[in-house]
């Protein structure tokens, strides 16, 4: 394993001029997330790479982070097998949600347990966490690029992941009129007063009630109201 | 076939016993026929029949039950007067055959009653009628007390093999969470105890035993992860999660938020007393905060885990109004933490910069012990 870090050294060789690197730790285990951190430590500055490591156990926060955060992860070191949840669905989640960071899957089990779903979850690479020194700094800085790590593993790119998935239809947010519709008749407003109210017809109206339905995912307008009664919305 | 249901479930001594038990009232009845009737061929048959018939149940149920079916079929059939007690083993044949195959229970059944039925045709005596009828009830209540009898049967079976892969998945998940872990821990302190030049011999032997140690670890995993089946109520319980998920998530995003609410597929156990609901309130009262405080461009994302012993709910999202603490909780959220609380449970909540998360951690079969303190008006605190 000495050679690792001669490895190392010859993986930050190829990653001069990348700048920062922005690299997020998800694992149920505090223990992990400080030891990767400390492993990442010792790539970092090195040969004009800075690394921005982020750490958490909290699954919700590190899928928050890559993807609605303003500064991109460039690629999130997951564990499989976290507390109650699976690593893989946290990945597919990541693509669901359109997010280009790249994911390296670590394991302590034996990666034949992971390697095909993670692959099609759209995972970069899976690392055996007893092996992460001797191929760390390669897997990072490949996936880093968006390519997956080794180059013949069969993962997809971050690239061919996101090409590959098909997203659900999101329904269209409520429009303001709809609101207006909404809040006007939860404050007891009629059909035929609201149209009045807003220079429509009433038939109108009764075409923004089916289309709130529609977006809302709602059988009856009563449980439109109902839901916006609960949320306190209006 | 139905014997091989019957040895799977060990119900062959039942079987038997219940095929011997049935031969008592038809034996005595044949051989008092016998005896005070004149002792003829077809009499001296009937006895046989009688005293084989349940015999060969006991010994061989696959063919002594057809047997004890054909023989009620034909003593119907045949114009001579049979002891009508020959009709429980025919009962405990129709039993045995709906508890080994529901078609086989349904056509011994049907065979008898239109032997029943063709009894009363023969006679032309139109008043035996309901008498048939009442046989042919008689004749179903039979098949249908086998067929819920291996239903049962077969309901506990599950759950005493789900119990065991239970078992199993813990121990592996246990072996994973504490021990493969610890291990790859090791393996990583001495690449990073190498670095820093202790001696390499001792740190090469830590390695070898911990990468040893790893190997055997995985295997055993491997032997005890066979993965079974979640029983009905904890299917029930994703299926619900699954269904509050989709629709809270449909709801945000047609008031413009952007996010996502990660539920598991498939969770290890169904969570006992309150801590189900709980889940799903939570779901709720979260959903409900996003959408009066989360920042309408700045996501939002849910998750709901659970590892057997505990159930855990976080959630991050960005607040709209960074300057305060995160969202405010109102009433709903106050009572989620105080049902959390009383659990035995963790409530932390967290804000970092606009970014505002929940952490609610609870046991999984866990009640809420005091449910009587839960009644009583809450302190309510305003965020």
């Amino acid at each position: 394993m000495a050679d690792n870090l001669r490895g190392m050294a010859g993986a930050m060789g190829d990653g001069v001029g990348r700048g920062t690197i922005r690299v997020g730790v998800l694992d149920n285990d505090s223990l992990t997330v400080e030891c990767m951190r400390a492993l990442l430590g010792r790539l970092n500055r090195r040969d004009g790479v800075e690394l921005d490591v982020w750490g958490t156990c909290d699954t919700a926060m590190a899928i928050h982070r890559c993807c609605f955060d303003p500064d991109r992860t460039d690629v999130l070191f997951l564990d499989m097998a976290l507390s109650g949840i699976d690593g893989v669905q946290v990945c597919r989640t990541l693509r669901e949600m359109r997010s280009d960071s790249g994911v390296v899957g670590m394991t302590s089990y034996d990666p034949d347990t992971y390697r095909i779903p993670l692959r099609n979850a759209g995972g970069q690479a899976l690392l055996d966490k007893s092996r992460l020194s001797d191929v760390l700094a390669d897997a990072l800085f490949a996936v880093a690029d968006g390519e997956c790590y080794p180059a013949d593993s069969g993962f997809p790119t971050v690239a061919q992941s996101l090409a590959a998935r098909h997203d659900d239809p999101v329904p269209k947010p409520l429009t303001f009129i709809e609101q207006r519709v909404i809040a006007m008749t939860l404050g007891g407003m009629s059909a035929g007063q609201i149209a009045r109210e807003l220079g429509i017809a009433e038939s109108t109206v009764f075409s923004h009630h089916r289309n709130i339905k529609q977006k809302m995912g709602k059988r009856t307008w009563a449980d439109v109201l109902n839901e916006f009664r609960f949320l306190h919305l209006f | 076939m139905a014997t091989d249901a019957m040895r799977r479930h060990g119900l062959r001594p039942w079987v038997a016993a219940l095929s011997l038990l049935s031969a008592i009232p038809s034996c005595m009845d044949a051989i008092y026929y016998a005896v005070t009737d004149r002792a003829d061929v077809p009499r001296l048959v009937t006895v046989a029949v009688t005293i084989v018939v349940p015999l060969w149940m006991a010994v061989r149920p696959a063919g002594g039950t057809w047997a004890a079916v054909a023989t009620y079929c034909v003593a119907e059939l045949v114009p001579y007067r049979f002891p009508l007690t020959l009709m429980v083993p025919a009962y405990v044949a129709m039993g045995v055959l709906g508890y080994g195959r529901t078609a086989y229970g349904m056509a011994a059944g049907i065979l008898a009653s239109c032997a029943a039925f063709a009894d009363v045709l023969r006679e032309g005596d139109m008043s035996r009628l309901a008498g048939a009828t009442t046989m042919t009830l008689s004749f179903a209540v039979a098949v249908l007390a086998g067929i819920a009898l291996r239903t049962e049967h077969g309901r506990r079976e599950r759950q005493r093999e789900n119990e065991e892969y239970q078992r199993n998945a813990w121990s592996a998940q246990r072996l994973h969470d504490y021990t493969t872990n610890d291990l790859c821990g090791i393996i990583m302190l001495v690449d990073r105890a190498r670095s820093r030049g202790y001696d390499e011999t001792l740190l090469d032997h830590i390695e070898n035993l911990a990468e040893t140690a790893l190997r055997q670890t995985r295997l055993v995993i491997e032997a005890l992860d066979t993965g079974g089946l979640p029983d009905d109520e904890t299917v029930d319980f994703a299926r619900d999660v699954a269904r509050v998920a989709a629709e809270r998530q449909r709801v945000l995003a047609a008031l413009g938020l952007r996010g996502k609410i990660v539920v598991p597929r498939n969770f290890p156990d169904a969570p006992a007393g309150d801590a189900g609901r709980l889940t799903v309130d939570l779901l709720q009262e979260l959903s409900a905060n996003i959408a009066k405080y989360a920042a309408r461009g700045g996501g939002y994302v849910i998750t709901v885990a659970c590892d057997g012993a505990n159930m855990s709910v976080n959630a991050s999202n960005t607040a709209s109004d960074p300057s305060g603490a995160g969202p405010g909780m109102g009433t709903g959220m106050l009572r989620c933490r105080d049902r959390v609380e009383r659990m035995g449970g963790t409530w932390r909540t967290s804000s970092s910069g606009s970014r505002w998360s929940l952490e609610a951690v609870f046991p999984a079969g866990g009640t809420s012990a005091d449910v009587e303190k839960i009644a009583q008006p809450l302190n309510v605190r305003r965020a």
